[in-house]
């Protein structure tokens, strides 16, 4: 890891706002030429951290740094970081031209190079025409590609897209992530992208950073996030999740876990965080997706119930079972033509792979909280 | 006018109360208007249409002098108007609430208080620091209010915009002042014109201010005219009252175009559209 170039990284990085912290201690840093997400739900502090980093807004504490250098103290206008906004921002009074062209009068770029400059990156968001409309001429999709063009043609360090696209209809969104993708790659800038949709931030990103209540609770790779979240709050947010509550009994030379239920005393063994201690509150993560309806075999972790509520969605069905002792758990199936679907009340077998499930720890109102700066200072 | 079903008694009777408070509201000006061209020097009856008197007017020395020292003040004051208003109106956006407060209360107190006090008041504060009157201090006696207006207006329109485009303007490199200069500028465009304009036919019709603070040897069209009606009212004062009403009119009506945004497209170059949003 660290042989990659750092592009921006955040030292202890806190905001805080009268009385309420929006960032909490941040520590994080992103690699040159990477897709970095920033998810979380609404006020978790991603805008925030992104703002910061645009120096839109200044840390209560702690430094930002650009590849060695500390910008935390230089204003927005000298820090060679661009920033795509959500509500576009376009300048209503200027052509989409003028708009583009904007930070590079700033920059004093010499008039045909402006021009050229202005063009070609027109040209590459797909609206090479367009350069004599007014932004209110444009469509959603457009004026978000104008403000992309009027960021990227300043060749910044570093991109910083803060939800640009969350003011679109789905079928639009979807173009203009390939669009977004298919530009980082060609341009190789740096992207930090923060946006409440984990789906869009997985099938974008090259890792993500999760966070909640101003804190960072764990970067990764999409699939790592996913499949190995390190808290409760990681693996609820980035998809549907049963989470099932027990104690770490036992723990083997590999560091496989051997868990007890806290519901029905079951025992099994998988693996899960490192470094958990014997005792350990910890929740198994098994995903609706990896379960499976009545075809349980031997090493899998298994609950009987009966079908509470059945949802249809075209490529997949997902159920949600009251099982007997675990409380409500649900599992996605493919929808095919051939198993058609199971009719309320019906009573079935789920199970998962012990290999699918995965141990992590959880705070217990018993117990000590686990300490903060460690959950910050993820992977 | 959308008539009035004759059920509604008391629509129609509401109908004729306003419509005679308006009559009455209108009347003389209808009055003035009508003797600056009636050929009666008396002004007693309707004796015919001239343009005698509109033309005794113009060809008056004193009025044209008077009309362009009128003039003079209102440029200059809704100017400076409008270079105290500016800065107020952006001060108060970054200020703090207790700030905001502070300043809407001046702001507000210049228009509600009687403009005779704050006439009076620069009066003795002129002669204490022995500031000799002339056109400089009725000037400075019209921005008092004239200030007061345009802040009004232009805190209106900054009410409408966030600071966001700023930031972009700011992200995209471009220095406070720059940002200023290519964003908050041209967003307050329109309502520099209307705070201008409506300045400008305050100050051109003020008489009390003026009064005041002109001392002996400078004379606004509106004292001319306070001041011949005291005599006798003839038909070219009611022609320099018509003259004094199409410029505050003119005045008035195009800051209504800008305010609707009819005319800001093509007047104010580059400018944002009144209304739109950010």
């Amino acid at each position: 890891m660290s042989e990659r170039a750092s592009a921006i990284r955040l030292v202890d990085l806190t905001r805080q706002f009268e009385k309420h912290v929006a960032v909490d201690r941040v520590n994080l840093e992103i690699y040159e030429g990477e897709f970095f997400s920033l998810i979380g739900p609404s006020g978790c502090g991603k805008t925030t951290t992104l703002r910061i980093i645009a120096g839109l807004d200044h840390a209560t504490s702690g430094s930002v740094l650009l590849g060695e250098r500390d910008i935390g103290h230089a204003p927005a206008y000298k820090r060679p970081v661009n920033t795509v906004f959500q509500q576009y921002g376009l300048f209503p009074h200027l052509n989409v031209f003028d708009n583009v062209a904007f930070g590079l009068k700033e920059r004093r770029d010499p008039r045909a190079t402006i021009a050229e400059s202005v063009q070609r990156m027109l040209d590459l968001v797909g609206l090479g025409g367009r350069g004599g409309s007014r932004p209110r001429q444009l469509s959603g999709g457009e004026q978000q590609r104008v403000a992309l063009a009027r960021a990227l043609v300043l060749g910044p360090q570093v991109l910083l897209l803060d939800e640009p696209l969350g003011a679109l209809d789905l079928k639009l969104r979807r173009q203009m992530q390939g669009l977004l993708k298919s530009l980082q790659r060609e341009l190789e800038i740096t992207f930090v992208y923060v946006t409440h949709d984990q789906e869009e931030a997985f099938s974008m990103s090259d890792r993500v950073g999760v966070m909640n209540g101003g804190k960072l609770e764990q970067v990764g790779a999409p699939y790592d996030v996913y499949q190995r979240p390190q808290t409760f709050f990681v693996a609820d947010f980035v998809g549907a999740a049963n989470c099932l509550r027990g104690t770490v009994k036992g723990i083997d030379a590999r560091g496989t876990y051997t868990v007890q239920l806290t519901a029905d005393d079951m025992m099994f063994t998988a693996t899960g965080v490192p470094g958990l201690a014997l005792g350990a509150p910890v929740a198994a993560l098994a995903r609706p997706e990896a379960g499976k309806v009545n075809a349980s075999d031997a090493g899998s972790l298994c609950a009987r119930g009966s079908i509470a509520d059945v949802s249809y969605a075209g490529p997949q069905i997902a159920y949600r079972v009251s099982s007997n002792g675990l409380g409500d758990l649900s599992v996605f199936c493919k929808a095919d033509a051939s198993s058609g679907l199971l009719e309320l009340g019906r009573s079935v077998e789920l199970s998962w792979d012990t290999s699918d499930l995965w141990i992590f720890p959880i705070d217990q109102p018993s117990t000590q909280p686990a300490p903060e700066a460690e959950g910050a200072d993820a992977s | 006018m959308r008539r009035v079903s004759p059920k509604r008694v008391g629509g129609v009777v509401l109908t004729l109360f306003v419509l005679g408070a308006f009559i009455a509201l209108y009347a003389p000006l209808v009055l003035v208007v009508i003797n600056a061209f009636n050929k009666n020097v008396l002004l007693t009856s309707w004796a015919g249409f001239t343009w005698e008197w509109v033309k005794q007017a113009i060809d008056s020395g004193r009025v044209r002098s008077d009309f362009l020292t009128s003039a003079e003040v209102a440029i200059a004051s809704s100017v400076l108007a409008l270079a105290i208003a500016i800065p107020a109106g952006l001060w108060a956006r970054a200020a703090s609430p207790r700030g905001r407060q502070l300043l809407d209360a001046t702001t507000y107190m210049r228009i509600v208080l009687p403009e005779i006090v704050s006439a009076l008041g620069l009066l003795i504060l002129f002669s204490r620091l022995h500031i000799a009157l002339g056109i400089v201090t009725v000037i400075i006696g019209h921005v008092v209010f004239n200030s007061a207006y345009a802040i009004v207006i232009i805190q209106a329109r900054l009410a409408t915009m966030t600071t966001a485009l700023e930031e972009v303007a700011a992200d995209l490199g471009a220095r406070p002042w720059r940002v200023f200069w290519r964003v908050t500028f041209p967003f307050l465009a329109p309502a520099l014109v209307v705070a201008g304009l409506l300045a400008f036919a305050f100050s051109f019709d003020d008489v009390i201010t003026s009064t005041f603070l002109a001392g002996s040897g400078t004379e606004t069209l509106p004292m001319l005219i306070f001041g011949l009606a005291r005599f006798r009212v003839d038909p070219e004062v009611n022609a320099i009252g018509v003259g004094l009403m199409v410029i505050t009119l003119g005045c008035l009506g195009f800051t209504l175009l800008v305010a609707q945004g009819r005319v800001t497209g093509g007047l104010v170059l580059g400018g944002f559209r009144s209304g739109e949003e950010t």
